[in-house]
């Protein structure tokens, strides 16, 4: 299964919140999404679901049109939302009947996922007795109650202890495993790394980066080294080998780390040049590799960019 | 509409209806208003039984014993110059009252126990003319009592200097037997209360459960379980879904009360035979329920839709009464004609008012109750007010699919014109 957007634009009056966007996303992977706040990530994820039509592009699976009645969706709004008043298993079992479930089944999968979540004991008590956290498992297990083939999830670990978060994570990854496709829109780069084979990445409703993360990446210069000596002592010896032009040209920048040193090259052919140097120092190296920018790196100099031209 | 729509707005209206009844408010109005019923319908007959004050006859029956209970309180009589020349008349007729006779004029002393409340009042009488003196109040007809026994008095004693003696003036005044009987249909006196009542119902029932829905709306916005119910069911299912619990539930609650008065006004029928205004209630036609219900479910489906759009545009349950007060102005409008209306039923501001659809369920109810109307005029007024409601239906559905998903300030109606046009021709996409 595939699910894709063609050329999606979207104004609300006279503003455009989504210009041409394109995305896709396949069975068995996660999709980042990511975008700073007001990039119209919420708006492509309501044009997905249907809320509202675009005013130009497509929405397809398999290449057809995309037919609401057909495919299940799973979402976790970013802003979350239940009825703080009803009891819990009643409005799970609501909420599973609406995306088209009977209602024993409903009430079947809605046991499922509060086992699942270690809420068992919470099934008739209302919402809003719960803690923050324990309302955001709730949530969560809404959003899977009705089995869906697409699971929109957006900041699903804000609110979370590192318990339930590993908790979430081992369930996420099970879902991508099975076969769904998973769209995760978070600002907490470390889970998108940690998930998502493929981003997009949206400012200001324009689309600033797609594709596989790994490529992403790779297209990145590659002149970045990282470098660990057992000495310590060994980083001022090299800081001043530059200083006093004993590594020739080659080198831009060594910025210090806690565990090492970042060299940043002129130039990534010059790579082992700046190896035989170290050698000559006659420190004992631990570690030599190609640092590759952070999502977070490439998230903060695309968006500073996108600001940058307007 | 497909089978999958259906199912949507019957879980909707299940789901509501279900939490509605469920809920602590609705269970505690509907006990207290039905105890309120049960208290009304038994205690009211002994009470008003017991207020009967036995009708005056100035001619004391001797072989009766009758034990005369002075309810009327103490009157203090003040007869200065013996104008009062039968006391023995007077005291007859005021038979419900305990009087003190005294020589000496109206003074301070007696003002004094009358405001104390020691004594209801005073009657000076002085040169044939007499003087009420009592507490001033808006509920006693204390003075109007007094005044129309003394009248009596004066009209025997006239009677009586004529030559007449008191029986035979008994005689004269016993008012003939005249039955009047209404020519005319219907008659108002009959049905007013059984009108007038089920306008109330009508009223009260309509505004409490169509403000219901746009309280719904607001909380479901505000605790943002909307983001969820928008990307789960079609907007139009979720709101018709809501009006179709709401009213239900608000039917159910109805039917409760209708049921506890209907069994209690049979129990005691004798009784409320007799209460003149109340009669009709008990021999109230079949088709008059019929049409109040169908009355009823359009006007709570036309003014709930309106509701429930406003509803959906707000971002805070507190800013509802501000967005609804036209809605609710329009409605109460709407009662305070038919209210007036029931004065003079067949009047030409009653006939429009019936056929515009917004006052129709309350102005066309009170014709037919209480007046004879053509099952033309009706069929007109019901096929009016339906259409009305289909329209304000779709509308309110094109406002909620797009109030739901705007926070902040409620849009301007010109906004949401807009907003809607843009809407118009993305088919169901």
């Amino acid at each position: 299964m595939e699910l894709s957007a063609l050329s999606v634009t979207k104004t609300f009056g006279e503003k455009i919140v989504l210009d041409n966007i394109n995305l896709t996303a396949r069975a068995g992977q996660a999709l980042g999404l990511l975008g700073p706040n007001g990039a119209g990530k919420t708006t492509l994820i309501r044009i997905i679901m249907g809320v509202f039509p675009p005013d130009s592009g497509r929405i397809e699976v398999d290449n057809k049109q995309i037919s609401r009645s057909s495919v299940k969706f799973g979402y976790l709004p970013e802003e979350r939302g239940l009825y703080p008043k009803h009891k819990i298993l009643d409005q799970m079992i609501y909420f599973g009947t609406l995306r088209g479930l009977s209602r024993k089944t409903a009430e079947k999968q809605a046991k499922y996922w509060l086992e699942r979540f270690e809420m068992g004991q919470y099934q008739n008590s209302p919402l809003l007795t719960l803690s923050k956290g324990n309302q955001q498992k709730i949530q969560l297990a809404v959003t899977l109650i009705c089995d869906p083939d697409i699971i929109i999830l957006d900041e699903p670990f804000s609110g979370l202890d590192p318990v339930n978060a590993g908790l979430l994570k081992e369930i996420v990854v099970e879902q991508v495993k099975s076969g769904k496709i998973v769209i995760f829109s978070s600002h907490q780069m470390s889970y998108v790394e940690e998930f998502c084979d493929n981003i997009l990445l949206i400012n200001k409703g324009r689309m600033v980066l797609e594709g596989n993360l790994r490529q992403i990446k790779r297209s990145y210069a590659r002149n970045r080294i990282m470098i660990g000596f057992e000495n310590a002592d060994a980083y001022g010896e090299l800081t001043s080998l530059k200083n006093s032009g004993g590594l020739g040209n080659i080198v831009k920048n060594i910025e210090k780390q806690d565990d090492g040193a970042v060299v940043t090259l002129e130039n990534e052919a010059d790579r082992n040049q700046l190896l035989a140097s170290l050698i000559n120092l006659g420190h004992s190296i631990e570690a030599f590799y190609v640092k590759e920018p952070s999502l977070e790196q490439i998230f903060v100099e695309r968006v500073g960019e996108g600001y940058e031209q307007q | 509409m497909n089978s999958s729509n259906l199912g949507q707005i019957r879980n909707v209206a299940a789901y509501e209806f279900r939490q509605l009844t469920k809920s602590k408010v609705f269970l505690s109005s509907t006990i207290i208003v039905a105890i309120i019923i049960l208290i009304l319908t038994t205690v009211v007959p002994f009470f008003l039984n017991d207020l009967k004050v036995g009708d005056f006859s100035p001619i004391s029956d001797e072989n009766q014993d009758t034990i005369v209970v002075k309810r009327g309180g103490v009157i203090s009589v003040h007869d200065v110059d013996g104008s009062i020349k039968d006391k023995e008349l007077f005291e007859s007729i005021f038979l419900s009252f305990e009087l003190e006779f005294a020589d000496r004029p109206y003074d301070e002393a007696v003002a004094e126990r009358i405001r104390e409340g020691q004594i209801k009042g005073a009657i000076q009488a002085k040169e044939g003319k007499f003087e009420i003196y009592s507490k001033s109040s808006m509920i006693s007809n204390f003075p109007y009592e007094v005044s129309q026994l003394i009248t009596t008095y004066c009209q025997y004693r006239a009677m009586n200097e004529k030559g007449l003696s008191y029986e035979q003036a008994a005689e004269v005044f016993a008012p003939p037997e005249v039955n009047i009987i209404n020519a005319g249909g219907k008659s108002a006196d009959d049905t007013y209360m059984l009108t007038y009542l089920l306008i109330m119902v009508l009223y009260i029932s309509v505004m409490l459960y169509g403000q219901m829905v746009s309280v719904s709306v607001a909380t479901e916005k505000n605790s943002r379980a909307m983001e969820l119910l928008i990307t789960s069911a079609k907007p139009n299912n979720l709101i018709f879904g809501k009006i179709l619990g709401v009213g239900l539930a608000g039917l159910s609650q109805i039917a409760v009360w209708i049921i506890i008065s209907t069994v209690m006004l049979q129990i005691n029928s004798s009784f409320w035979k007799k209460v003149p205004m109340l009669s009709g209630l008990l021999e109230a036609p079949l088709y008059l329920f019929v049409l109040m219900f169908l009355f009823y479910i359009l006007g709570y489906f036309m003014y709930a839709a309106m509701f429930g759009a406003l509803g959906s545009l707000v971002s805070r349950v507190e800013d509802i009464s501000a967005t609804s007060t036209p809605v609710a102005l329009l409605y109460v409008s709407g009662f305070l004609i038919s209210m007036f209306g029931m004065m003079n039923p067949d009047s030409l501001m009653m006939k429009i008012c019936s056929f515009i659809p917004f006052y129709a369920p309350m102005c066309m109810f009170v014709r037919v109750s209480m007046t004879d109307v053509s099952m033309l005029e009706v069929a007109i007024s019901l096929v009016l007010t339906a259409a009305t409601a289909v329209f304000l239906g779709w509308l309110s559905a094109k406002i909620y699919r797009v109030g739901v998903l705007m926070y902040g300030k409620a849009p301007s109606f010109k906004e949401l014109g807009k907003i809607i046009k843009t809407l118009k021709n993305a088919k169901s996409y």
